[in-house]
């Protein structure tokens, strides 16, 4: 449920369990996009991590 | 042909995909063997089949029981796999690197429990197309919704935490994308151990709240300590005792199953005094939350504890659940003998899941049982087959994940050096 949805209601209950549950989703995902970034980045700079090298 | 035939060990032969310095049993041995999930799974396709299509009936669930078997595995599948979680949180956020070795298959078995209860949720719901409904249309007051939210949330990040793993594979490792993917992974990987401790804390917590609030059935309802009722920390205390026990229970049956040494015996014994110490402040807790209901709680509503009991869910799950497979495998764990011997340790970890699981057998079923209306009476419930096969699918999809995992990634990293020649 989005804020601007009908059924959304701003009362405390909304927002304390919704600004939990986008808070730990964008923690998560936003990490793990900033993991995949810094592997593009390394691997443009040869930083390359391998069971060969 | 022959040439063919010659020819074909070679092609079968997948050693190169083997972890490094591991052995594994050949191809076809292996393919025989996974023989036993695939029927498990299709037993579980056929009873999912049926419920989906014809309905509930095929079930013997009704309006007194809304919650059956369905709830009581993914309950106690939730616990199990709390191992994921805690280890995860003693290794990467306390530091206790001493776990280290076990860390991996505590993610592989917290992954299996948690995609085996949603699976199983799926079709517990009736309408799995419709499951995305529970995020959208979100009711913020009921602990479900929180469970339901923190269930898939934690599921992504079990599949993250278990992807380099995945990615350490011999094959797959040496392909550079991956290889340096997985390698910054492990560098972040106390975030993601952060939000999941987060995050199954409140699951965890949540699922036991969920009958604590139940005001209408004196059974289950508890006093609260803020907005929470006592339930919800007995829960999570449960959970994270009985999770360590399961993951090393599960490292432990492999280790018989495959003939090798898989993790030592040093990290069993941490695990098991982990358990132990757990097991015993969750004990206390729960002799007292039991004995307030008891003495204190349900005379002020006019009644007794033997109304709670009678056939078959009598007196003796008590003294089962608190005795048994409560306080004695807390002291079986807490005493070093017992958990320098092998088959000793694995019987107070069997102690210890057993009381896990009958804990939410009987929250569910027996807070169920007993009647809330003057004219009703006690009520029994049996699973049918169909149920059966749809709880099944933890086990078979388990069995098939472990099994591959087992096989092809580097889960155990003592393995090769404790299986020297």
């Amino acid at each position: 449920m989005l804020p601007f949805v009908f059924e959304w209601h701003w009362d405390i209950g909304h927002i304390v369990f919704f600004g939990l549950f986008y808070g730990v989703v964008s923690v998560v995902f936003g990490v793990l996009g900033l993991t995949i970034l810094k592997t593009i980045l390394d691997l443009w700079a040869g930083k390359i991590h391998s069971a060969d090298h | 042909m022959r040439r063919w035939f010659d020819d074909l060990p070679k092609y079968a032969d997948d050693s190169s995909w083997w972890p490094n310095g591991t052995t594994r049993c050949r191809p076809e041995v292996f393919l025989f063997w996974l023989g036993l999930p695939l029927t498990i799974m299709a037993y579980f396709g056929l009873s999912a089949f049926l419920v989906l299509f014809k309905g509930l009936n095929q079930t013997n669930m009704n309006d007194y029981f809304a919650f059956g078997v369905w709830i009581v595995v993914d309950l106690a599948v939730i616990a199990l796999g709390a191992g994921a979680f805690f280890t995860s949180f003693l290794n990467y956020i306390i530091g206790k690197t001493e776990l280290k070795p076990i860390v991996n298959a505590a993610v592989l078995i917290g992954f299996i429990c948690y995609t085996g209860a949603i699976l199983m949720l799926g079709i517990d719901i009736g309408q799995p197309i419709r499951g995305w409904f529970g995020f959208w249309h979100a009711n913020v007051h009921s602990m479900l919704t929180e469970v339901m939210f923190c269930i898939t949330t934690y599921a992504i990040v079990l599949c993250i935490e278990l992807l380099p793993s995945v990615l350490d594979n011999r094959r797959i490792g040496k392909v550079p994308e991956f290889g340096t993917f997985s390698h910054n992974l492990h560098t972040i990987m106390i975030v993601f151990a952060a939000a999941g401790t987060f995050l199954s804390f409140f699951h965890q917590g949540s699922l036991g709240g969920m009958f604590g609030v139940l005001y209408a059935r004196p059974f289950a309802y508890r006093g609260h300590l803020g907005i929470w009722p006592m339930t919800f920390f007995l829960f999570v205390m449960s959970a994270i005792a009985a999770g360590p026990s399961f993951t090393t229970m599960v490292v432990m049956i492999t280790e018989k199953i495959t003939g090798k040494r898989l993790t030592s015996h040093k990290v069993k014994m941490l695990m098991g005094k982990i358990s132990g110490w757990l097991l015993l402040v969750y004990m206390v807790c729960k002799s007292v939350d039991t004995l307030y209901w008891a003495f204190i709680y349900l005379p002020s509503k006019g009644l007794s504890v033997g109304q709670m009991y009678q056939a078959p869910y009598g007196s003796w799950l008590v003294w089962a659940e608190l005795g048994l497979f409560g306080w004695l495998p807390a002291i079986l764990l807490l005493t070093p003998r017992v958990r320098e011997s092998y088959g000793l340790l694995f019987l107070a970890m069997l102690l210890n899941c057993i009381g896990v699981t009958l804990n939410r057998f009987i929250f569910t079923i027996q807070s169920l049982a007993l009647p809330v209306m003057p004219f009703e009476k006690f009520f029994s419930y049996l699973p049918t087959w169909q149920e059966w096969g749809v709880a099944s699918l933890v086990l078979g999809h388990g069995l098939l994940i472990f099994m591959l995992a087992y096989r092809y990634l580097p889960i155990f990293p003592q393995e090769p050096e404790l299986n020297q020649r």
